[in-house]
């Protein structure tokens, strides 16, 4: 549970005017017990007969809006790939990105990286999502496991900053080779340039609305 | 066994180029078929010669936009000239790219230039930002601002394309005076809103005939 | 460049000039410089309904050794500043840009840490055209306003005055900051 304020997410009040008087509480779901319904029990029955160390792994499964997600502690991560990418009842064989996300409240889980991994075999889907802390975000490439994850990797490393150990080449892939910081965290600040007008300037959107 | 059970080896080249190239049909077609076919493909060219042409002639005509096309903006008037525009700013609030600029004035009984209380002093629009959305049109809460289909707007200069109130404000319209001047005899900023104002009233200055 | 260069100001070269101006601005070719939805208008402009070539400009160069005129259509990231800065500078002189679109002129509505604000900040902009994207009537329109300027374009010695004429009024005008207009 925790509240923003600003001009998004908030239905019904029929105000848009973004002086941040609207108060949303977003809920974070929390574990969930099973049955997980679908085919979800199923993924994580086998899971755990192919993995024994599940429960060391696994810090808690989420299903929420009808997905499946499985926190992974970082020191396992690559094992739990592995383990999801070669059991045959399994066979996730295609991960379909890594994404970053920032939460700056959360102490010593501040980044998230998050696999979505695609089973073509048994069309099913799930999410991997790894928690590490600002002050040391490393974390196993899964380039060796699956391929296409190398530019995604690039890319959660530019706009986070979370290091992928044993990437081939972890360069900056959007922003310039020289660009300091990264600028999906949510403290980057969105710059800008005050507006010119004839004797007059509006300054520019981040000092002048609220973004938050 | 399956050659993705090994923990790192990738699996079979079975789906590689040699099988592709295996299965794929040949792409040269030289028999008499394919030479009318061929023929088909020319008679389109060919017959296209005496089909209409599309061409617009741009400079010399100028084909009408669509109605609802967003081009310059335009600040417009009351029947009898006073104007629309209150200095409310919902505008420069609505827009997303910071392009308009707006400070309001007081109006007094010896320089009314808007029905009611306020007026817009300074209106500039900075058409360098403008992303010609609409939104402010939507925000306008006395349709003082409306956009007009005119689109011929690029310049040599960035202070030639931030538009000044002068620049953007309606002509005045037969029957209609230039602000300043007093409201229309006897009525509120009410009776300007309900259209209930036909023209400029000779007391309230000399009309002037455009 | 040449000949023209060393003539006397008179008859002569202002003849020289109108036949110069008169063939640059009838076979101006655009550098391809597409980077987003504006590209799309541009390539509009150059299709059959509106055909630039009516105008000599149908062939958009891919070289830029062989362009005179860089429409920059689109926005511009900082990361394709120092590209688009080596096109323009590989580009034989005499070169024109014009900066189409809200963005390319100015930023746009893209007012943050990416984009750079204005393609003025990097190379020298001829003309500069609003809208998002501006239809290829007024890409046109900003093109025949190029052609104007192009075709009165100066020469030799009376070049080099215009220059200084040019450099005076810039140094004497306000900036916009100052322009207090209805401003008090």
């Amino acid at each position: 549970m925790s509240e923003s304020k600003g001009s998004f997410g908030v239905a019904g009040s029929g105000d848009t005017s973004g002086y941040s008087g609207l108060v949303r509480t977003k809920v974070t779901p929390g574990s969930s017990e099973r049955p997980f319904g679908g085919y979800f029990d199923e993924v994580a029955d086998e899971l755990e007969r192919a993995f024994p160390e599940f429960g060391a792994a696994i810090e808690k499964v989420v299903i929420d809006r009808n997905e499946l997600t499985l926190y992974v502690k970082r020191d396992h991560l690559r094992a739990v790939a592995l383990t999801l990418r070669n059991t045959e009842s399994l066979r996730f064989e295609m991960c379909m990105g890594v994404n970053g996300v920032h939460y700056p409240d959360e102490k010593d889980r501040e980044l998230h990286a998050v696999y979505e991994l695609l089973s073509l075999t048994h069309n099913r889907r799930v999410r991997l999502e790894v928690a590490l802390p600002d002050s040391d975000p490393h974390l196993p490439s899964l380039v060796e496991v699956w391929g296409g994850v190398n530019w995604h990797e690039r890319e959660t490393f530019d706009m986070f900053g979370i290091i992928f150990d044993g990437h081939p080449g972890l360069t900056r892939i959007l922003m310039p080779d020289d660009w300091q910081g990264h600028p999906q965290r949510k403290d980057y600040p969105l710059g800008g340039i005050p507006v010119e007008y004839k004797g007059a300037t509006i300054p520019p959107p981040s000092e002048r609305r609220t973004y938050r | 066994m399956n050659p993705m059970d090994n923990e790192l080896t990738p699996r079979d080249n079975e789906f590689g180029l040699a099988k592709a190239a295996a299965e794929s049909a040949p792409i040269l077609d030289q028999s008499a078929g394919s030479f009318f076919k061929q023929l088909q493909g020319f008679w389109v060219t060919f017959i296209m010669q005496f089909k209409k042409v599309n061409t617009v002639q741009y400079p010399e005509v100028k084909e009408p936009t669509a109605e609802r096309f967003h081009g310059r903006h335009q600040l417009n008037r009351h029947p009898d000239g006073l104007e629309k525009c209150i200095g409310c700013e919902l505008c420069a609030w609505a827009c997303p790219a910071d392009a308009i600029y707006v400070e309001g004035g007081d109006n007094t009984p010896d320089a009314q230039f808007s029905p009611g209380e306020r007026y817009g002093k300074v209106y500039q629009i900075n058409y360098l930002r403008c992303v010609f959305c609409g939104l402010c049109i939507e925000a306008c809460p006395t349709r003082a601002l409306t956009m007009t289909n005119e689109y011929e707007l690029a310049d040599e200069s960035r202070s030639k394309l931030i538009f000044e109130k002068e620049d953007l404000l309606a002509p005045l319209r037969a029957g209609m005076l230039m602000p300043p001047h007093p409201m229309y005899p006897g009525s509120t900023d009410t009776t300007y809103y309900k259209g209930e104002v036909p023209g400029a009233d000779p007391s309230q200055g000399a009309t002037t005939n455009v | 460049m040449g000949l023209e260069e060393k003539l006397p100001s008179g008859v002569v070269l202002t003849s020289v000039e109108k036949l110069a101006g008169y063939m640059r601005k009838s076979s101006l070719w655009p550098a391809t410089f597409g980077l987003a939805c504006c590209a799309i208008e541009m390539m509009a402009a150059g299709a059959g309904r509106y055909d630039l070539a009516r105008f000599g400009m149908e062939v958009f160069r891919a070289s830029p050794r062989q362009a005179d005129l860089m429409i920059v259509a689109g926005r511009v990231s900082n990361k394709m500043a120092p590209v688009l800065r080596q096109i323009y500078d590989q580009m034989a002189a005499p070169k024109w840009v014009i900066a189409m679109g809200a963005c390319a002129s100015s930023g746009g509505m893209f007012n943050n840490y990416a984009i750079v604000q204005g393609v003025d900040h990097i190379v020298p902009v001829d003309i500069y055209l609003p809208g998002c994207p501006p239809r290829p009537e007024m890409l046109m329109d900003a093109i025949l306003k190029l052609h104007e300027n192009i075709g009165d374009a100066k020469l030799g010695s009376n070049r080099e005055r215009v220059i200084r004429e040019v450099e005076a009024a810039a140094l004497a005008a306000k900036p916009t900051i100052q322009i207090t207009g209805l401003l008090s």
